[in-house]
């Protein structure tokens, strides 16, 4: 396979340097070992949820924040990406979002508070309009509905912390007959099964009685897969109040929703997706990366491009591997790691310090142009490009910013490989064949 | 404040106290049983989970060999669910000194412990991992025990004879007259309130916290606490349990149990049994010593590292535990300390606390002058698959054919939610007592996904104020986190870091509202983790190789 421009990784960074990169004109490809966060994650567009780190109250304007952070840690993404890479990719993200069927509410100037499956109110940035309504809950009456048999959710534990921040809110549990007998393992098949209409009805059936004199209705966010919006419709028609969704244990509905959304978009710019092949090898002449040699079925395939983005992910996406003897090591392509230096150093004590633990902050150090560097500032490969978790200095989870980060460095690290001329690239590639 | 009289009041809620309970109410003593946590805290919930043949101390200490071999025979009869009929073998590896197989063989007969030698191809093909460089092997009747279950059973049975026990009682103090212990001050840390209980014997079974009980009645009881390290490893990389074939010492055993294998132990002496840690350089000791028994084994994903503490008494302080006898003793305070109604059972093993409480009983009846003997080896426990031993695929057999996969709370351990709901309405007070009861959460996944949901499941049935549940959840996200730090690598590393996406990023627990509660049910065990390493040392000069 030769292109333009070669993305290691599908998790939300890759998906979405991909989408620039194609956007402006490069031939592009994705090569990933497998899917990426978002099959895990709650389905939300986190930018910044809490700065600085421990702060017991939530960001209110992550555009402010994410200035301030830029500011107080230049080291971190976001300092590397900028601002208006951010901004930029959040619209074209609405933008591919909405065409693809699943627009996303919100904007930079403001978090909101989404409803999360422990019931506490989290900041998130954009969510989807299913997940809207569940925004809201501190004003009327909100009802969560569980299905019985769904291991996954817990509607009494949501309703009980919505009140204790001062919501009103009831649960309610709801044995369908046709769900208990199919028996559904996972968020993912209760949600492929909701799309029969029979199934459905059954649920609507039984929400009914209890749905009385409520102002929204919450559910597990399993109300469909590739027809999410005709369940959602349908099954707030018949209730005749809000519906919204709320995010599961893994896998996560809505972020199947979301990769399939982006991955079809990809589709249409002509960008070819090929998952479950791993990087082995690395051709390299002088500080020019070659070729990657991936791992395929029955042999190692050479992929050649004129240039190179790594989205592989942290220590939760393979991306970065710390072993037993304490070394740390970028796993695709063996660039420079930024890490803490003794295994002594990795954790905190507490499980949940909000100063985190510092071996999920280790990663790949980048220049402005998002090229990783050596210790020196020297870059290490002029053709290679870095975006997302597999960056140091970012806890994405403590400072809710994950989808922020893989969007604002995704974007900046593929204009900064179209900004190598498309001639220039090509030449790149052809002087490779 | 509430008041109890009883014939038997019982300290420690271990495996010796639980069985120590069974004994005195089976034998028609009214019993009362305190445990200043959960039953098997201690311990008995931190134990590698060896049912030994004796085979390990034949040489060194024949006592213990002998009341080893007498007890596995009795517990496979009373007590089979709890046991996998593993096996076991001891084989010299080329580290190991050849000349002490001869010597081991003779010790078994001597000791009368069943010793059987295997051709090495034989071994080999029993075991595929075993390492192909052992010289001999010799086949032993170990197994496995489920320390959690058979303590159960042991607590079951005694309430079944009219026995109390009560959980989350703490002794504060030991009410003394004139020479005689006539009954303690119990704090019931639940109801926060005050108990005082008069006893005709009281029994001090409290395990590596004994030397502490017994000097509240001013007797000095020289308990050592020694800590052991274990790691348990992703797989079950044997089926059979695993002795190198030498005197004890560090990484020398690996017993297979339920769905993974542990690695263990090692042997220090530790100022006090609630401050200690896990060093890297222990859990790297094990694996390389595994690595000798299994190739391959330090490659595998380790799940888990914890210690627990033995219980080793002597009556000189001596500085290493591995010269101290595994047998146990009963000490009389009344004729050692001149206190009376006071007796402390300590030192000894799981596969031994039957005769230790056996042992304690026949001395409690000769001091009340009565003649009640001993039937706890007569009559089985109480099992729900009477006379069976536990076999690895039965509970897996069991989901199947109870159609119960729908409500499954915890997939790695095969928990299924009735499992969970019964252990919630018996009166579990944190999460972590509910892993004790039913396993929840010691799995690969270290409690990633069931966590979640046995919080939420204690919302359904409890309806606390939800502050409760809250503190519940992250008390036992931090209880699991505390085995994990010293083994946090490469897999077992990543899936740490799904544990954050799914608490911290799906959750937002670190912003869940607990009110400002804190944890006084559970934070016992989690001073261990802020001191500084007790020790710097490497481990020097133990490989021959």
């Amino acid at each position: 396979m030769i292109c333009d421009i070669l993305v290691i990784g599908a998790g939300p960074a890759g998906l979405t340097a991909a989408l620039h990169a194609a956007s402006a004109g490069a031939k592009t490809a994705i090569l990933a070992k497998g899917i990426g966060t978002t099959h895990w994650a709650a389905g939300w567009v986190d930018i910044l949820g809490y700065w600085p780190p421990g702060s017991p109250q939530p960001v209110r304007d992550p555009r402010a924040a994410v200035g301030a952070l830029a500011s107080a840690l230049p080291g971190h993404p976001y300092a590397r990406a900028g601002l208006r890479a951010l901004d930029e990719a959040l619209l074209a993200f609405q933008r591919a979002a909405t065409a693809e069927g699943i627009p996303y509410a919100g904007s930079l100037d403001r978090n909101l508070l989404a409803t999360t499956p422990s019931g506490s109110r989290r900041p998130t940035c954009l969510v989807p309009h299913a997940m809207l309504e569940g925004t809201r809950v501190a004003a009327g009456r909100t009802l969560i509905v569980g299905i019985g048999g769904l291991r996954d959710f817990y509607g009494a534990y949501i309703a009980a912390n919505l009140r204790a921040q001062g919501c009103e809110a009831d649960r309610a549990i709801v044995e369908v007959p046709a769900i208990r007998a199919r028996n559904p393992q996972t968020t993912a098949t209760l949600a492929a099964m909701l799309e029969d209409r029979p199934v459905r009805d059954e649920l609507i059936r039984a929400v009914i009685p209890v749905a009385r004199g409520f102002d929204r209705i919450g559910f597990p966010a399993v109300l469909g897969m590739n027809r999410h919006r005709e369940v959602v419709d349908e099954v707030g028609k018949a209730l005749g109040s809000a519906v919204f969704e709320i995010p599961t244990l893994p896998p996560s509905v809505p972020g199947i929703r979301l990769f399939e959304a982006l991955r079809r978009r990809l589709a249409a710019l002509g960008v070819r997706v090929i998952i479950g092949s791993e990087v082995v090898q690395r051709f390299a002449e002088g500080n020019r990366l070659l070729g990657i040699g991936s791992e395929a079925a029955a042999r190692t395939q050479r992929q050649t491009a004129g240039a190179f983005i790594l989205a592989t992910g942290g220590i939760l996406g393979g991306g970065i591997v710390a072993g037993a003897d304490g070394a740390v090591r970028e796993a695709a392509l063996g660039l420079p790691v930024h890490a803490p230096v003794a295994r002594g150093a990795w954790f905190s004590p507490q499980a949940l310090a909000h100063q985190g633990h510092p071996i999920f902050q280790s990663g790949v150090l980048v220049n402005e142009r998002m090229q990783p560097v050596g210790p020196r500032g020297d870059v290490a490969f002029r053709n290679v490009y870095a975006a997302g978790a597999v960056l140091a200095g970012a806890d994405e989870w403590r400072e809710k910013s994950h989808e922020g980060v893989a969007l604002a460095t995704g974007y900046r690290a593929a204009q900064a490989a179209t900004e190598r001329t498309r001639p220039a690239a090509q030449a790149d590639a052809e002087a490779s064949r | 404040m509430q008041r109890l009289e009883t014939d038997v009041l019982v300290i420690g809620g271990g495996s010796t106290g639980t069985g120590v309970a069974r004994d005195a109410a089976m034998r028609g003593f009214r019993t009362v049983l305190v445990e200043k946590r959960d039953l098997t805290h201690g311990t008995t919930g931190r134990y590698h989970g060896l049912l030994h043949s004796g085979g390990r101390y034949v040489v060194k200490d024949p006592e213990s060999a002998k009341e080893c071999i007498a007890e596995n025979r009795i517990l496979r009869r009373i007590m089979p669910h709890s046991i996998e009929d593993t096996g076991g073998l001891f084989v010299i590896t080329p580290w190991d000194d050849p000349a002490y197989g001869d010597q081991f063989r003779a010790a078994c007969a001597a000791c009368g412990v069943p010793c059987e030698e295997m051709p090495v191809a034989a071994a080999l093909h029993l075991e595929p991992r075993l390492n192909p460089k052992i010289q001999r092997a010799f086949a032993l009747p170990d197994g496995a025990a489920d320390s959690f279950l058979a303590t159960h059973a042991n607590a079951e049975s005694a309430r079944a004879y009219g026995a109390e026990i009560r959980i989350y009682h703490e002794v504060t103090a030991l009410l003394l007259r004139d020479g005689v212990v006539w009954g303690a001050r119990i704090r019931d840390l639940v109801r926060d309130e005050e108990i005082e209980v008069e006893a005709a014997v009281i029994v001090n079974a409290a395990g590596a916290w004994a030397g502490r009980i017994a000097r509240l009645a001013g007797c000095e009881v020289n308990v050592i606490p020694a800590k052991g390290v274990m790691v348990a490893m992703n797989h079950r990389l044997v089926n059979t349990v695993l002795n190198r074939c030498k005197l004890p010492a560090d990484g020398d055993i690996l017993v297979p149990i339920r769905t993974v294998c542990v690695i263990g132990t090692t042997d220090h002496k530790v100022p006090d049994p609630e401050r200690y840690g896990i060093e890297p350089w222990e859990v790297t000791l094990l694996l390389e010593e595994g690595e000798k028994l299994v190739p391959g084994l330090a490659g595998a994903r380790v799940l888990r590292a914890w210690a627990g503490v033995r219980p080793l008494y002597s009556e000189q302080a001596t500085s290493d535990t591995r010269d101290v006898s595994r047998t146990y003793a009963l000490l009389d305070h009344e004729s050692r300390d001149a206190m009376r109604g006071f007796v402390t059972i300590t030192g000894g093993k799981w596969t031994t606390y039957r005769q230790m409480a056996e042992v304690t009983l026949d001395a409690i009846c000769r001091k009340l002058g009565v003649e009640r003997p001993c039937r706890t080896h007569l009559e089985a426990l109480p099992e729900p698959q009477e006379g069976k031993y536990y076999t690895l695929g039965a509970p897996l057999a069991d989901i199947e054919s109870a159609h119960h996969t729908a409500e499954l709370l915890c997939e790695c351990e095969l928990v299924t939610q009735d499992r969970v709901e019964r252990a919630v309405d018996a009166g579990a007070v944190t999460l972590d007592d509910v892993r004790r009861d039913v396993r929840l959460g010691m799995g690969p996944c270290q409690g990633g996904f069931c966590t979640y949901r046995a919080a939420g499941l204690l919302q359904e049935r409890r309806k606390p104020d939800v502050r409760e549940t809250n503190l519940a959840l992250l008390d036992f996200l931090q209880e699991r986190w505390k085995g994990l730090q010293a083994i946090l690598w490469g897999a077992q590393l990543h899936q740490a870091r799904l544990d954050e996406l799914i608490y911290l990023g799906i959750m937002n627990a670190d912003h869940l509202e607990t009110g400002g509660r804190k944890s006084p049910l559970t934070d016992f065990y989690f001073q261990e983790d802020s001191g500084p390493p007790e020790s710097q040392r490497a481990p020097a000069g133990r490989d021959p190789a």
